[in-house]
């Protein structure tokens, strides 16, 4: 890494700095979670039951090369981090820790007071989020997230903003680049023990004609057909001997954006912190779809069926001090709503409500031994049909009781409801606190969902009579698990 | 099946009312005064956080040794404005009496944003010497994380979160400084 010091030293100019080192800071969580169930590992499908317990095995080792430390406050000063992650730990989960798994995640050169003193700039991947939900582990208030570019960040004690602009379109469009613009900008304010904050940002894909992997639409598309797959197929039959002219794209642009506010307030009574998060987002469009007909393959441009996707999230996390150094709780709900107007017909993620509840108490029995437990309800709604299969045979209980064999719904109810609680003892090296890190748990899990086998398994799901393996009714799923989750 | 649980659970129940080993003492009893100051990015130099003169006077009276107080918050504050090491142990020297003297310095600075938290990375120099001695001080440099789960908990708060691991190092340089001096 040297050649960075140098090269970066000799470019910002500065005699009064030193050149610095080389640090690691990264994350890992790991756990044996045997199932004798049937299942993968994980207590149910997603973190909307809380994070804990389903999730998987995951690594991160964060490298940060400090090419030039200041020699002042005012001195100008850069570091260059990488980051490497991925879901893949040898032993622990499917892949048995392949580094096909592990990304080159993040990438970039921050500088402070350089050009603008106070501004600390920021090249490469830009990721960058105003809080989140631990609970949950996810970050309603994130942007840059896809992109790559620059942004500056001005932090003082009552203000710290965030403006930048990058290119998504390796991220969102892999293996079809199309460039993506995102402006966008953060601006946070604290007064006292209250936070206010704001932001949003822009995804802008310009028209550009005669480049197939930019925005087209194949006009003309029945969007039942497009569920179905059966486009080609449908214009051949109305167009027999048209295989060499099926209709001609037409480009587009595609436009999307995000936006959120947030509320952080604490440090009075028994409240360490509540963050609220309000993010409301319209999806990016998508690119293609390729339909395969007669031994050819048929590419549907999709821009125009799929710009009319939108997302509103509201997510809160309250952290309690019940009784000091005794018992720790954070109380977490999450909510949901994603509608697709140009799918008015068939049940996707893209229309659906959702809604959920976490209650995590530790109690320190010493400083280092620890009581967890953790509850948990949610509730997923389908808007556009049933989705969900509540039992081993419920290709027999379609709507109306007949089965459907060209239905677009799949299973026999359009609610999942989840129960999860979850409880175990906790050793904590470094002392109490209910996020306090490196952790070792051993936990017991239990989870009833109203959808049979309602969690990652490999069960044989077909009602064939030829099914040699039969089918399995089960709504409540146990698990034990060994784990460890650390930051450093 | 059912009995084998139970007794886990019961173990680690009862390892609640299991007390650790007291640690062995220093070969040599003393008396100490330790100064604590952290220089944070934006907050400038400050004396730390109480938390950290906790664990780290904690960790020495544990081992033996007589924890002087320093003096008054003003007096502790111009210890942390000194503009250099040396003056610091100088002015923690002229304000007590005690033996041995602890000049504890950290400089958390901001490292990134990890897996929803805000890593901050805590450097840290600790410096044992006799009080009336401090030519022949020891002085010995780490580097401690800190993993912060919200923004507005900035050096104040990074500092404090390592005061269980600069309790050990510090625990760490004063042994080795007896070892050092023949106990």
């Amino acid at each position: 890494m040297a050649w960075w010091g140098l090269a970066l030293g000799l470019w910002l100019g500065a005699p009064s700095a030193e050149a610095g080192s080389a640090e690691v800071g990264g994350y890992f969580r790991v756990a044996a979670r045997p199932d004798f169930q049937g299942g993968n590992g994980r207590l149910g499908y997603w973190n909307l039951y809380g994070r804990l317990m389903n999730e998987g095995a995951y690594g991160m080792v964060d490298l940060r090369y400090m090419a030039l430390e200041p020699a002042t406050k005012a001195a100008p000063w850069t570091s260059v981090h990488a980051r490497v992650e991925g879901g893949a730990i040898g032993g622990a989960d499917p892949s048995n820790g392949s580094f096909a798994n592990l990304r080159l995640s993040q990438m970039y050169v921050r500088a402070g007071n350089v050009l603008l003193p106070g501004v600390v700039w920021h090249v490469g991947t830009l990721d960058w989020y105003m809080g989140d939900l631990g609970l949950y582990d996810f970050r309603p208030a994130n942007i840059f997230f896809e992109s790559v570019g620059l942004s500056g960040r001005v932090d003082t004690r009552r203000v710290e903003a965030v403006f930048g602009v990058g290119d998504a379109g390796f991220f969102m469009r892999p293996g079809a680049y199309n460039t993506i613009l995102t402006p966008g900008g953060t601006l946070r304010l604290r007064l006292g023990k209250l936070e206010l904050g704001g932001g949003g940002q822009a995804y802008i894909e310009p028209k550009v004609v005669g480049k197939r992997t930019a925005p087209h639409t194949t006009p003309g598309v029945d969007y039942e057909d497009l569920v179905r797959g059966e486009v080609v197929e449908n214009f051949l039959e109305e167009n027999p001997g048209f295989e060499n002219d099926f209709t001609d794209p037409v480009a587009a642009s595609a436009t999307s954006w995000k936006a959120f506010g947030y509320l952080g307030f604490g440090g009075f009574g028994p409240v360490v912190w509540n963050n609220l998060y309000v993010s409301a987002q319209k999806v990016h469009p998508g690119g293609s779809v390729t339909e395969n007909v007669g031994g050819r393959s048929y590419t549907i441009y999709t821009t125009e069926y799929t710009d009319e996707r939108t997302v509103l999230t509201v997510g809160n996390q309250l952290q309690l001090r019940v009784v000091p150094e005794r018992v720790d709780a954070v109380w977490a709900f999450y909510y949901g709503n994603h509608r697709d107007a140009d799918n008015l017909i068939a049940p996707s993620d893209h229309n659906r409500w959702y809604a959920s509840t976490v209650l995590r108490t530790q109690a320190y029995l010493t400083p280092t031994v620890h009581f967890l437990a953790e509850g948990v309800v949610a509730r997923e709604v389908s808007t556009t049909g049933n989705a969900f299969r509540n039992h081993a045979d419920s290709i027999f209980r379609n709507t109306g009781g007949t089965p459907d064999t060209r239905g677009l719904e799949y299973g026999d109810a359009n609610t999942r409801d989840t129960i999860q609680g979850k409880t175990g003892f906790v050793l904590n090296p470094v002392g109490p606190g209910v996020f306090s890190r490196p952790s070792l748990r051993v936990l017991y899990g239990a989870q009833w969902s109203s959808q049979n086998n309602a969690f990652g398994n490999d069960f044989v799901e077909t009602v064939d009579q030829q099914n040699a393996f039969g089918n399995v009714e089960r709504h409540v799923h146990h698990l034990v698990s060994l784990e460890t989750e650390v930051w450093f | 099946m059912r009995a084998l649980g139970l007794i886990a659970v019961l173990g680690l129940t009862l390892t609640g009312c299991v007390k650790p080993p007291p640690a062995a003492p220093f070969p040599r009893a003393a008396s100490v005064a330790v100064g604590a100051v952290y220089d944070g990015e934006a907050a400038g130099v400050a004396d730390a956080p109480e938390r950290l003169d906790i664990a780290v006077e904690g960790a020495l009276a544990a081992r033996g040794l007589s924890v002087r107080p320093v003096g008054d918050a003003a007096l502790l504050t111009a210890i942390a404005g000194s503009p250099s090491s040396e003056v610091r142990l100088a002015r923690l020297a002229a304000s007590t009496d005690a033996e041995l003297l602890v000049l504890v310095e950290l400089k958390p600075n901001f490292y990134a944003q990890m897996a929803g938290r805000y890593r901050w990375s805590v450097p840290l120099s600790v410096q044992v010497s006799w009080r009336d001695r401090p030519e022949g001080a020891l002085r010995q440099t780490h580097e401690v994380p800190a993993t912060l789960l919200y923004y507005h908990e900035r050096e104040e708060a990074a500092v404090g979160e390592v005061a269980p691991l600069v309790a050990r190092h510090v625990e760490a340089a004063v042994e080795a400084f007896l070892a050092r001096e023949g106990g």
